[in-house]
């Protein structure tokens, strides 16, 4: 990493640490929401960018995240632990995550997409005749937030305001640290050898089902972190999160920030939720242009044609 | 307690929805097979059609008969827009077939939200013509007489289909290369301006469909993204260009929608659907047909 780089991290890092030191309530809440956004689109990253699945089944993985804390802290036991919470939700998600991605491992292209396509389906369906009367069907789950932690006398609350942006904002460094080092260790480039020819990796060797299966769980794990942190953030879930939509908003960040780079999906997610939040009532006209745009035109996305941007002034 | 009229209304009700269905993925299925794009804005043009049916027929004139050519000519309008605005150009380029995917749930999120500002986010009603509204007497039976002519209009409308494609030279050719559609531009064939009539005609049949179906289903915003996932079970069900095999997949599948919901609750009738749209994939990770086509 060369000095201007460092430079440019490190202000940008003291930007997002002292964001709740002068913004409103209402801006610290869009840039809670954008982190989140953030962490569940890098987990996207590591199957659309780098494996070449385009999945629209990681509402699933997201939204049972959020559901499980509803389950677990409402509906049954009543735990309401948040280290408990959240270790079951990282559990689900990697359990879901297998699933989907041995599901999709049987196909490719568009066929893999209808197969996640319809595992979400699947899911929503369940979350809303709820057979098992543990996600309140249609009307969803509301009251997710644990109680603040007492740490000996004095309380700490991570669950809300300032203090969730804090949590979310460390769990977001440590996911792009973990999903960097992931993408740039070995196993990391078979998943880019994937997405480029998977039968020569085939004719070389590597069972590539097996490690479409590993990359769908790791992404389920971190796509059901950033579902618990949205449960505690809204303090409330109904089942439209695991809708294929919401797949598709996914897909929709990660394609206009720029597949593959880890930063592009972080973009995008801070723009769509800055267009959500702040550009009235048109968003999503505004939204779907711009989308519509950078697919036929941009096909790297808005970080890739900044990349160029960079490249050009540097010579 | 499980009467055999129940059994028959039930049949009768996946009948009609399936002749409607059968209309709506017809179009989306050829174009699939034609140019690889997996249009996720259809199921906005068979809401278009049921919005603009409803419009036409509701507030403006009382004629069905109008209403109907009118849905068709507007929805081949919107498909026509669509195919040059976005299909066309990405075509020209070689892109792959998951962008034209992305680049059209862009424009299903537009076509959606503009029915909201225009007619609002809550359900309209469109009226039975009078001439089809009650029932017809079978011996103790009472048929529902709309669903019936639904039935009819919709078995003319597949006939017309049945004949441009397997009759008329255009058809034909449409038809070989979704077959091989490599062979077929190799022999001269305009594949993309052979999908823009393919694409328009899919667009102007799923507008019929969402007008026909409109008096029996109320008329709102997520009729189209309701009616989508069933379409894309039928198509992969019935093999990316198969007029036959679409018609019998979007019986089968409405039907055991229908049967299956006397048992059980609707939605969990209706995850057995998708539950068997993963069990095709999985034993046939290429669809029914198995091609490995332009599909990956």
């Amino acid at each position: 990493m060369s000095g201007t780089h460092a430079i440019i991290l490190s202000l940008f890092l003291c930007f997002l640490f002292t964001i709740p030191l002068f913004g409103t309530r209402f801006f610290t809440y869009t840039i809670t929401c954008a982190l989140i956004w953030g962490i569940l689109v890098m987990a996207y990253d590591l199957i659309c960018g780098y494996t070449g699945i385009v999945s629209l089944g990681h509402s699933v993985l997201y939204g049972m995240g959020a559901y499980s804390v509803g389950i677990l802290s409402v509906m049954i036991l009543k735990v309401t632990n948040p280290l408990i919470l959240i270790l079951s939700a990282i559990a689900l998600g990697a359990f879901l995550g297998l699933i989907l991605g041995f599901l999709c491992s049987f196909s490719r292209g568009v066929y893999a997409l209808l197969v996640s396509f319809a595992f979400a389906q699947i899911f929503w369906l369940f979350v809303m005749a709820d057979p098992l009367h543990i996600t309140n069907g249609e009307s969803g789950i509301t009251g997710l937030r644990p109680p603040p932690l007492n740490l000996g006398g004095f309380t700490l609350d991570l669950f809300r305001g300032n203090g969730l942006y804090y949590l979310v904002l460390i769990v977001f460094l440590i996911s792009y640290t973990l999903i960097r080092m992931i993408t740039n260790s070995q196993f990391g480039f078979i998943l880019k050898g994937i997405k480029e020819n998977e039968d020569r990796l085939r004719s070389l060797g590597y069972d590539t089902r097996q490690y479409k299966m590993l990359a769908f769980t790791l992404s389920g794990i971190f796509s059901a972190i950033a579902g618990v942190l949205t449960a505690f953030l809204e303090n409330a879930i109904s089942p439209g999160i695991v809708h294929w939509i919401t797949g598709a908003q996914i897909l929709l960040m990660e394609i206009l920030g720029g597949q593959g780079t880890l930063i592009g999906p972080v973009i995008g997610s801070f723009l769509v939720t800055f267009l959500k939040f702040w550009s009235g009532e048109n968003w999503v006209y505004y939204l779907a242009s711009l989308y519509i745009l950078v697919v036929m035109f941009l096909p790297r996305g808005l970080w890739g044609v900044l990349q160029d941007l960079l490249a050009k002034l540097r010579k | 307690m499980l009467s055999l009229e129940l059994l028959l209304i039930q049949i009768i009700n996946g009948l009609f929805i399936g002749f409607v269905f059968t209309l709506v993925a017809l179009g989306l299925s050829i174009v699939m097979g034609l140019l690889g794009v997996v249009n996720f804005a259809h199921g906005a043009l068979y809401m278009l059609g049921a919005y603009v049916g409803y419009t036409l027929i509701c507030l403006l004139s009382q004629n069905y008969v109008l209403g109907f050519i009118s849905v068709v000519f507007a929805c081949a309008g919107a498909g026509l827009i669509i195919f040059l605005a976005i299909v066309k150009p990405l075509k020209s380029k070689g892109r792959p077939p998951l962008d034209f995917l992305i680049a059209l749930i862009g424009v299903n999120m537009i076509m959606e939200e503009s029915i909201k500002s225009i007619w609002g986010a809550e359900p309209k009603y469109l009226p039975i013509p009078q001439i089809f509204s009650g029932q017809i007497a079978f011996g103790s039976l009472l048929l529902p007489k709309y669903q019936l002519c639904i039935i009819a209009i919709s078995s003319v409308v597949l006939l017309l289909i049945y004949y441009f494609f397997y009759k008329t030279d255009v058809g034909i050719r449409s038809l070989a290369s979704v077959e091989d559609p490599e062979t077929a531009s190799l022999q001269g064939v305009n594949l993309t301006r052979l999908g823009l009539l393919i694409f328009v005609i899919g667009a102007a049949v799923a507008g019929a469909g969402g007008i026909l179906i409109g008096p029996i289903f109320s008329v709102t915003p997520t009729m189209g993204i309701e009616v989508l996932g069933l379409i894309f079970v039928i198509v992969i069900f019935g093999g990316l260009g198969s007029l036959e095999g679409t018609f019998l997949a979007s019986i089968l599948i409405c039907e055991i929608r229908s049967l299956g919901s006397i048992f059980l609750p609707e939605t969990l009738a209706e995850m057995l659907v998708y539950c068997l749209l993963l069990l095709i994939l999985i034993t046939r990770p290429r669809g029914i047909k198995g091609y490995a086509g332009i599909l990956e």
